[in-house]
């Protein structure tokens, strides 16, 4: 049945919706009538390598490198090495934090979330020193401190000033929350070289190596190799990505590469830990407390894991039952810049921003003249768009087209349904079988003013929970 | 009591997240004021005239909040704990667990119909261990199952306990206010394991249908449905199938 549950709830659903009382005449009728809904139904299978790929945007970062759910995230904090306090006892306590950001109201997440990661660290810092100045300038004016009683007897402005002074405070609050936040992402995506991860993945994806597949196997293979480079979990994505992407390698390719990062896992480890929060194992491993060249319990177990997975994919591609990724994301070249100098950009930042661990944030001034994730259209979101702007000879015919209204289970022919339709004003994409951040903010690309774009999936996945379940199938 | 305290953190009044938050903020506040409340219109909404003559008269503004795990997943990320009790809610637990007895304060139910938890609120309210009873199931409960929790609730002495039952159309929960899940764990697994059986297959696609049923009747309008068509060859096959299929629900 590869292929037939989108289909399958399709037609449920749309008996749901018929056989209800009151939905079909209520509301409805009343207003909308001319811009109604438009619900796409996708098959994760169509793209599996969004859900496993790196990503380069603030909010699909913390889903990524940090434990984040339903807007929760957690993370460790590791003291200074270098303070007084710290060193002086034999154990450090590692600081567990927890934060919940609601993307709805928190002013600087909601600005934010979407943007690529550098991009956030830098307006954090700018932020964060604009609103610092300000505080201090109210400081001074009431002689040093938030006392009110300072100002009285002083002008109106200064009491304003004074009484601006606990929202400026409470704004401040909430930046340093990200700031602490984008630092512990950062920790992570330095340690594990993620953009080095992250650039290849998008060559892979968007067809970079299609007239050169053996540099795109050796290209792989060396990094799944170099035991400084990413986690276990950041190679098998790769690979997995490798795999996946088409007419750059056969079946024995995978193997090859697979291999590859098997033997090299043996032989030399991995000198990274393991993602924060996957048993906490991260303060264990990093510090080289003799591990170093073989596999740690944990490491060895998602090494299993991943290698299962790839076997999983292996076996699909092999069958057919999965879309080839010729295109399977497409360059948006109107997005000015081409993606080498834009990822090269990241990269320069991520290396000057890890070479300076001081100061880190308020550092990065480096400014990315694009959105780096708005380059790329996912599948989900180029099949969005072609069915959003009726586009001939492309999804937007191919796809059944159920409407409630019209009775019966019937697929409306296409002469009847361009009689009707109007410009889609809402959509909602949904996804059986697991979506992640990363989908939901390239979906953003087919919304504007005038179009709304939900995203819903089965459950929201992250990349290491999605490679467990692909394992499940092997 | 005010209810619309906390309805002014969300801007955007046309979102899923803000249609959801109104549903949930009128079944929170629905022991107050039963006989006015819009959901007495509601044609899946029961309102006992007995158990609320009873306690109407009552002016009790607080609540208890009972959920599962199911249903705690969909408040929490619209309402904080006090935004809960700006509603009322002076204390939430969870339906599995041990709960003491609190005869003087209504309870409000917001719980998945599954036999499981219908067995344990009929316990409950035999027992009387709330003040009265609101029963509000995240998605429509299925006739057999309603008249089996009826029998149950008469057998054991329940029924005068309870006050209302209605169903709210709100099985999924929203992140943001234009991101939503269903909350179904390992879905990948459910419909591309090779050993799923054809049960296994059709309760996965009911419960995602049922799901994606809760977001169109809380968004309240109807949509035109687009999916890929299972492929050309077999599609006669196929929707032959599907109709064999849709005559089993």
């Amino acid at each position: 049945m590869q292929g037939g549950a989108p289909e399958m709830v399709a037609r449920k659903l749309n008996r749901l919706i018929t056989e209800h009382p009151t939905l079909i005449r209520s509301k409805d009728g009343r207003h909308q009538t001319h811009h109604r809904p438009v619900l796409v139904i996708m098959d994760r299978n169509m793209d599996l390598i969004t859900p496993v790929q790196h990503a380069s945007t603030y909010q699909a970062l913390i889903d990524d490198v940090l434990e984040h759910k339903a807007n929760r995230v957690e993370f460790n904090v590791k003291p200074d090495a270098n303070d007084e306090s710290s060193r002086r006892r034999r154990a450090p306590p590692v600081v567990r934090k927890k934060f919940d950001i609601d993307p709805d109201v928190d002013p600087f997440y909601c600005r934010h979330k979407f943007h690529p990661f550098p991009e956030a660290i830098e307006s954090n810092g700018v932020e964060l020193e604009e609103i610092t100045a300000k505080e201090q300038q109210i400081r001074s004016k009431t002689g040093g401190g938030p006392d009110p009683t300072s100002g009285e007897g002083g002008s109106s402005e200064l009491a304003a000033a004074v009484e601006s002074l606990p929202i400026l405070l409470d704004r401040k609050k909430k930046l340093e929350v990200h700031t602490s936040i984008l630092q512990a992402a950062m920790n992570e995506v330095a340690a594990r070289d993620v953009p080095q991860f992250y650039e290849l993945e998008i060559a892979l994806a968007t067809g970079t190596y299609k007239s050169d597949p053996t540099k795109a196997k050796n290209d792989v293979k060396e990094l799944v190799s170099d035991a400084t480079k990413g986690n276990v979990n950041d190679k098998v994505r790769l690979v997995i990505v490798y795999a996946l992407s088409n007419g750059v390698g056969n079946s024995s390719d995978i193997d090859e590469v697979a291999q590859a990062m098997k033997e090299s896992l043996e032989t030399k480890g991995s000198t990274v830990g393991g993602a924060e929060g996957e048993g906490g194992t991260a303060s264990a491993e990093g510090g080289g407390t003799g591990s170093h060249g073989t596999l740690s319990k944990d490491d060895r177990v998602r090494l299993d894991t991943g290698l299962r997975a790839i076997e999983y994919l292996k076996k699909l591609r092999s069958m057919n039952m999965i879309a080839t990724m010729s295109d399977m994301m497409q360059t948006e070249v109107s997005g000015g810049g081409d993606v080498a100098s834009t990822t090269d950009m990241l990269s320069g930042l991520m290396a000057r921003a890890t070479s300076q661990a001081t100061g880190l944030l308020a550092k990065a001034t480096d400014k990315l003249g694009t959105m780096l994730g708005k380059i790329h259209k996912h599948r989900a979101t180029m099949v969005v768009e072609n069915i959003c702007e009726m586009r001939p000879n492309t999804e937007d015919d191919e796809y059944l087209y159920l409407d409630p209204r019209v009775k019966g289970d019937v697929d409306v022919a296409t002469t009847l349904r361009n009689a009707t339709r109007a410009p889609v004003r809402e959509v909602i994409a949904f996804m059986i079988g697991g979506g992640c951040y990363g989908e939901y903010q390239n979906l953003q690309m087919v919304a504007d003013e005038r179009r709304k774009v939900t995203y819903g999936s089965t459950e929201i996945v992250d990349p290491c929970t999605f490679l467990d379940h692909l394992a499940k199938l092997a | 009591m005010q209810v619309g305290s906390s309805s002014a953190m969300i801007a955007d009044t046309s979102t899923l997240k803000s249609a959801q938050l109104q549903a949930i903020q009128q079944m929170l506040s629905s022991n107050i004021d039963d006989s006015k409340s819009k959901l007495s219109s509601n044609p899946y909404s029961i309102d006992n005239p007995a158990a609320n003559t009873k306690n109407n008269n009552n002016s009790n503004p607080w609540k208890i909040l009972i959920y599962d795990k199911h249903t705690r997943a969909i408040i929490s990320p619209l309402l904080s704990v006090s935004q809960l009790r700006a509603q009322g809610v002076t204390l939430h637990l969870l339906l599995h667990s041990d709960r003491e007895a609190i005869p003087d304060v209504p309870a409000v139910y917001f719980v998945q119909p599954t036999q499981e938890n219908l067995s344990l609120i009929a316990r409950d309210c035999s027992k009387h261990l709330y003040q009265c009873t609101h029963l509000h199931f995240s998605t429509r409960m299925e006739r057999p199952v309603m008249e089996e929790f009826a029998r149950l609730v008469v057998n054991t002495g329940g029924l005068d306990n309870i006050a209302s039952v209605h169903d709210q159309f709100v099985e999924f929960a929203c992140m943001e206010n234009r991101l939503f899940t269903l909350n179904v764990t390992n879905s990948y697994v459910l419909y591309n394991n090779p050993g799923a059986t054809e049960n296994d297959m059709e309760l996965a696609m009911n419960g995602i249908a049922n799901g994606l049923f809760s977001v169109v009747a809380t968004l309240g309008s109807v949509p035109v449905i687009r999916c890929p068509r299972v492929s050309i060859i077999c599609v006669g096959i196929e929707l032959f199938w599907f109709d064999s299929y849709l005559d089993v629900i």
